[in-house]
């Protein structure tokens, strides 16, 4: 079923509208929750809140591209859960995080203060100055939460360049970030 | 709180931003990723033609730069005048094995397997993967209702040529065992000469695999 003909089920509060949702996106929507909270149970939990958000946002909301708007809501219930019972055990978004930590400026004083939104727009302008390969693998690690080994299948290279172009992209984001005078 | 912790902080919240990027951006990059097709520079083939002519005109005093570079075939043009059917110009449109091949190690509905623990005579048809830099093999057994007469019927259907191109990039190796020792992949031609004998043997990419091949597999991964 087409992303529209999935809408339209919402704006017309049919019952139908989960399950075709849940048919077309309710893989790629558990795998990037996994990654993230790292508990099958944790994921299934995020997967209906995710449903549940996306009924009481659809109408009103009338997404284009669904898959992409359900990915957002499920990576920050995600991320919230993740925070809430976080344990010392090194995993889940703490990965991710780690590495971007390499994109934040190594200065002596470092400004907790920052515009959201232009950080947003940022990011969109920065990735869409790459090229194709690379948005494609930053956004899988970074924004769908995939393991290098995942990424490596799904582009057909070697684990090694994947960390490559990660490590290079990263590398030109911060200084992508200082050139735009963005502080985080 | 230390430079350190202020620095952890900042990458949360940049992480936190990247969740906010244009649906766009996160819709490109949904699916698998299919590297674009490099296409050759028609300089490099007349800069060659030419040192070709000189070589031929040196040796034949004829100028055959004008015969080589006339015959020599313009590679995009090939590729455009070709056949729809038989060369894949679009690797998305043309090659759903690997999606579908993919998405059954994603699921973990394949099983993970070494080299030395496959049994290329235990009597069961089973489709075998590697992916190109990693040392994991990947098996999926064919179910006892799909008999080899269905396999082999599908894989011989195959008839679009895969380019070269495409094939480099392709990503990953994949063979069919039928557990008497035969072993072919779906990215060769039905031959009797593509037919190996209980090993998973090397090979370039001839084929893109037939759809219906393609279907089959992914029947067998969701039974």
């Amino acid at each position: 079923m087409e992303d529209y003909q999935i809408v339209d089920l919402y704006w017309a509060r049919s019952e139908c509208a989960i399950k075709e949702t849940d048919t077309k996106y309710g893989r790629m929507l558990t795998s990037i929750s996994i990654s993230l909270v790292r508990t099958n149970e944790d994921a299934e939990e995020c997967l209906n809140d995710t449903y549940i958000s996306a009924w009481n946002s659809m109408p009103d909301e009338r997404p284009i591209y669904l898959g992409a708007f359900l990915s957002k809501i499920i990576r920050r219930i995600s991320i919230d859960k993740y925070r809430l019972s976080h344990s010392k055990k090194r995993g889940g978004a703490d990965v991710f995080i780690e590495e971007l930590t390499e994109c934040i400026p190594s200065t002596d004083d470092v400004q907790l203060s920052y515009d959201n939104k232009l950080l947003g727009d940022a990011l969109n302008r920065f990735l869409l100055s790459l090229d194709e390969e690379k948005r494609y693998i930053f956004v899988r690690r970074y924004f769908y939460s995939d393991s290098i080994e995942t990424i490596s299948r799904r582009v057909g290279i070697s684990v090694g360049k994947v960390k490559t172009v990660l490590f290079r992209t990263r590398n030109a984001l911060r200084n992508f970030l200082m050139e735009e005078g963005i502080s985080l | 709180m230390s430079n350190e912790e202020k620095k952890i902080n900042a990458a949360q919240r940049l992480f936190d931003a990247i969740g906010e990027i244009d649906d766009s951006i996160v819709k490109e990059a949904e699916n698998v990723y299919y590297r674009p097709k490099r296409s050759l520079p028609n300089i490099r083939f007349t800069r060659l033609a030419a040192t070709a002519a000189v070589v031929l005109a040196l040796c034949t005093g004829i100028i055959g730069g004008f015969i080589i570079g006339g015959n020599r075939p313009d590679i995009k043009e090939d590729m455009s005048n070709s056949s729809d059917g038989d060369i894949a110009t679009d690797l998305a449109k043309n090659n759903l094995l690997k999606d579908v091949l993919f998405n059954a190690v994603e699921n973990h509905a394949a099983e993970v397997i070494s080299l030395d623990a496959i049994d290329f005579f235990d009597g069961e048809i089973s489709i075998i993967w590697k992916y190109e830099g990693q040392s994991e093999y990947y098996r999926l057994e064919f179910n006892q209702n799909t008999k080899d007469s269905v396999i082999k019927n599908k894989l011989s259907a195959s008839t679009k040529q895969i380019d070269e191109q495409t094939a480099d990039s392709l990503g990953l190796s994949v063979w069919i065992s039928y557990g008497d020792g035969e072993v072919v992949s779906p990215y060769l031609k039905s031959s009797n000469g593509n037919v190996g004998y209980a090993e998973l043997f090397d090979y370039s990419p001839e084929v893109v695999p037939n759809d219906d091949f393609a279907e089959l597999v992914k029947s067998v991964i969701s039974n």
